[in-house]
């Protein structure tokens, strides 16, 4: 073999790439594209640099400016976005299919050649101190970052170091010419020869709780992670249901109509980086502490016992509605600022979350059907399991 | 049907060919019955105008507070009884008046019927619940978005300050008794000021039967002497004890194409000041606030080059069009709208506000451009 095709074959195997990932969906009209990368903050100020990241993804590449990425990823009415979380960072673009090989070409630029600029990272620093708009939102908000160190070259450095092809990868939904988006990745990626990995051990460190920025305070009962995959994960979701969803939910009837405690409650499966955390939050101005806390929970433990079979009927039609993604008050959220939908964009998402949790193995469709063969007892049980070992989470109001 | 039904009963039949049939009741409640594609699904709209109880200092908060009381119907187990069958329901008092809504299986649309029958029938409450449900409110206000103070101020200053917040002032709302609450359901819910609309899979004939039978409970009531609001070019300035910024247009309502293309404006405006925009669907005059949490940051609408407000027109139109998708795309958004229009007795169709959108006028666009500017708008800053 001459040495000129060896040396195109080690070229070929060693360039990298973004995998990616293909849903077609007929009868969909446009195509969604995301990108999910994957990176544990440790500490504050990585936790800011993170968040930073994300907020100037879209502000530039080596090809397209902040406002060509907005126009071309605007075309099918949604506005390009990327959801930043503690553990993964999610880019989200929707194109109708005449300008699909455009925007898969500026989703892998993204990725691979942003331009995180010093007036860009500024800009999206001053965004980042703002309050949350809405209590509900602000109170789910699991760290506080510490955005004062925070530079273009530490963001820079940071995206150097996440930015991995071990770390990415591209879904695409909807209206899809399988095999054309992952061509089109291959051939962005010719060039790009990303940093090598540090192999240095960097401990996690301490993340604070936030503080409350949003004039009420807020009590949490958080749950140990849940998949489709997990034990009793049927029972357990069912459990989040009864316990928090809807008017007739046990949060509702005994922490607002029984005690008035609280005007908002409610129960959500909140999207981290191993799998959905179940968090029933209830907000609440009042001289209360902290040990308002356990006696939410002792309230919530009480409720259970008097669940019945109706209390099961209910739980299992909201949550096959939920996980259908046709309920508007469904707890699965698969973004942190609303429920799931069955918009593709949304549906997409759920695929990409669960292909990142390592629970696609069970499908939604799939789970769906188990849950009508949670008994009444077992739910109760492992409703009361889950509020017994639930951390308790208090924001004082500020 | 009698004669006196056939004459009270329209059978539309749209471009699409499905059934619409919309009626007056006897005790002038008026309801329209739509079939449309939504598999499997159906949506009630009750839709209470609040020209039935107009807010004002003495009635502040009466309309809410009776929402949060009849949405638990009379034996306060409506939400059981929908939530069992996957059905669900939502209350809302807005300064257009009060919408109950219920979504469900279309298979449940008789239970779903049912329920509203039993809501609108009358207030069960007792002085105890009341006090209770106050401090439930209490937890609601302290909850309320940043940008509501600035909303409610930027109302007295285009309207005056009897222009008050629907919401409530919870001192006033102390001295609300069963008794008085049981006044403001009757003026509240009668058939001068209800409309409903069923919409989904469902037959429309035997539909409308089931709405005769479930709204035939509320009584005839009288039209209320309506203030309308004028519609003024107002400005003027307030400070409040928050952070941000608001900037508000009075606009002449949703039938009116000058609403759209100022709110298609403001859209395009808050992304540049990092802010949000604020309109409540209204037929009659109203305000279309942006507001921001960035002091300063309303500057950025006053510096804008001439070549960037003209460039500015599509991108407004667009913005409009999706705002307006935003409310009508949705079966519930929809059944929304059409029970406001209903209850006005409106010639505007939803389909024509949508054409306000993206027909909106090259000169209305620029109008509202200039009224967002420094010394044009209501301003209201905060510390």
């Amino acid at each position: 073999m001459s040495a000129v095709l060896m040396a195109a074959i080690a070229i070929a195997q060693t360039t990298p790439t973004v995998p990616v990932f293909e849903k077609p969906v007929i009868g969909e009209f446009n195509v969604a594209f995301q990108a999910v990368v994957t990176y544990e903050p440790r500490g504050r100020e990585d936790a800011a640099n993170w968040e930073i990241l994300g907020r100037t993804l879209l502000a530039g590449t080596q090809d397209y400016s902040g406002s060509e990425i907005q126009l071309y990823g605007s075309q099918a009415g949604f506005r390009p976005r990327v959801l930043v979380m503690p553990g993964y960072l999610r880019v989200e673009m929707v194109a109708p299919p005449r300008f699909a090989d455009e925007v898969a070409k500026i989703m892998t630029q993204v990725l691979i050649s942003p331009n995180l600029n010093d007036l860009q990272v500024n800009r999206a620093k001053e965004s980042a101190f703002e309050v949350p708009t809405d209590a509900f939102l602000g109170s789910l908000r699991m760290q506080e970052p510490d955005f004062e160190k925070v530079t273009h070259e530490t963001v820079q450095a940071l995206w150097a170091r996440t930015f991995q092809p071990s770390n990415m990868k591209i879904y695409v939904g909807g209206n899809v010419e399988v095999g054309e988006v992952p061509e089109i990745v291959r051939q962005q990626c010719r060039e790009w020869r990303p940093e090598k990995p540090s192999l240095r051990f960097t401990p996690q460190l301490p993340v604070d709780l936030p503080t409350d920025l949003t004039g009420t305070g807020s009590y949490e009962l958080r749950g140990e992670v849940l998949k489709p995959n997990s034990l009793f994960s049927s029972a357990r979701f069912l459990a989040v249901v009864a316990l928090g969803v809807g008017k007739d939910c046990s949060m509702h009837r005994v922490l607002r109509e029984e005690k008035g405690w609280s005007y908002r409650n409610e129960g959500i499966l909140y999207p981290m980086r191993e799998g959905w955390v179940p968090r029933l939050v209830m907000l609440r101005d009042g001289p209360e502490g902290v040990e308002l806390l356990e006696q939410m929970r002792q309230a919530l433990i009480k409720d259970v016992d008097s669940w019945n079979e109706q209390t099961l009927a209910r739980a299992i039609v909201l949550g096959r509605e939920s996980l259908n993604g046709t309920m508007p008050w469904s707890p699965v959220w698969v973004d942190d600022q609303r429920p799931m939908t069955d918009s593709l964009v949304d549906q997409l998402a759920l695929f990409g979350y669960l292909d990142m949790v390592e629970s696609a193995d069970v499908s939604i469709g799939t789970w769906v059907k188990t849950l009508e063969n949670v008994d009444l007892e077992v739910l109760k049980e492992q409703a009361k399991e889950m509020l017994a070992k639930a951390s308790g989470v208090y924001l004082p109001k500020s | 049907m009698t004669g006196l039904s056939l004459l009270a009963s329209f059978i539309l039949m749209g471009q699409d060919e499905r059934p619409r049939i919309k009626e007056d009741l006897a005790n002038g409640v008026k309801v329209l019955v739509s079939e449309e594609p939504t598999p499997d699904r159906a949506v009630v709209v009750v839709f209470a105008s609040a020209s039935g109880v107009p807010d004002s200092p003495e009635t502040q908060g009466q309309r809410h507070l009776l929402e949060h009381i009849i949405a638990k119907g009379p034996n306060k187990d409506a939400d059981r009884r929908l939530e069992t069958v996957g059905a669900l329901l939502n209350a809302q008092t807005t300064r257009a008046g009060m919408y109950l809504t219920i979504e469900g299986p279309n298979a449940q649309l008789p239970l779903m019927l049912d329920v509203m029958k039993d809501i609108v029938s009358g207030v069960t409450t007792t002085q105890e619940e009341l006090d209770r449900e106050l401090g439930i409110l209490r937890q609601e206000q302290v909850g309320l978005p940043r940008w509501w103070g600035f909303d409610a101020e930027a109302w007295k200053v285009g309207f005056g300050e009897t222009a008050v917040d629907p919401f409530g002032d919870l001192e006033s709302l102390k001295g609300v008794t069963p008794e008085v609450l049981q006044e403001v359901f009757e003026r509240t819910f009668s058939g001068a000021t209800v409309a409903v609309t069923v919409t989904g899979d469902i037959d429309a004939g035997p539909t409308m039967l089931r709405c005769r039978e479930a709204f035939a409970v509320l009584g005839r009531g009288d039209a209320a002497a309506n203030g309308k609001r004028k519609v003024e070019d107002v400005s003027g300035s307030k400070r409040v004890r928050a952070r941000g910024q608001s900037r508000s247009v009075v606009v002449p309502g949703m039938a009116n194409a000058k609403t759209a293309a100022t709110v298609g404006v403001a859209r395009i405006l808050a992304g540049r000041v990092g802010g949000q925009v604020l309109y409540d669907p209204d037929l009659d005059p109203g305000l279309v606030t942006i507001w921001t949490p960035q002091s300063g940051a309303m500057a950025a609408i006053d510096e804008m080059a001439p070549a960037e407000v003209a460039a500015m027109r599509t991108q407004a139109r667009l913005a409009a069009h999706s705002w307006f998708r935003s409310l009508a795309g949705t079966d519930v958004g929809h059944a929304r709208l059409e029970a406001m229009l209903l209850q006005a007795r409106s010639v505007t169709t939803i389909e024509i506000m949508e054409s306000f959108c993206l027909g909106a006028d090259d000169n209305e666009l620029m109008a509202a451009y200039q009224l967002f500017r420094s010394g044009s708008a209501i301003e209201v800053n905060g510390r």
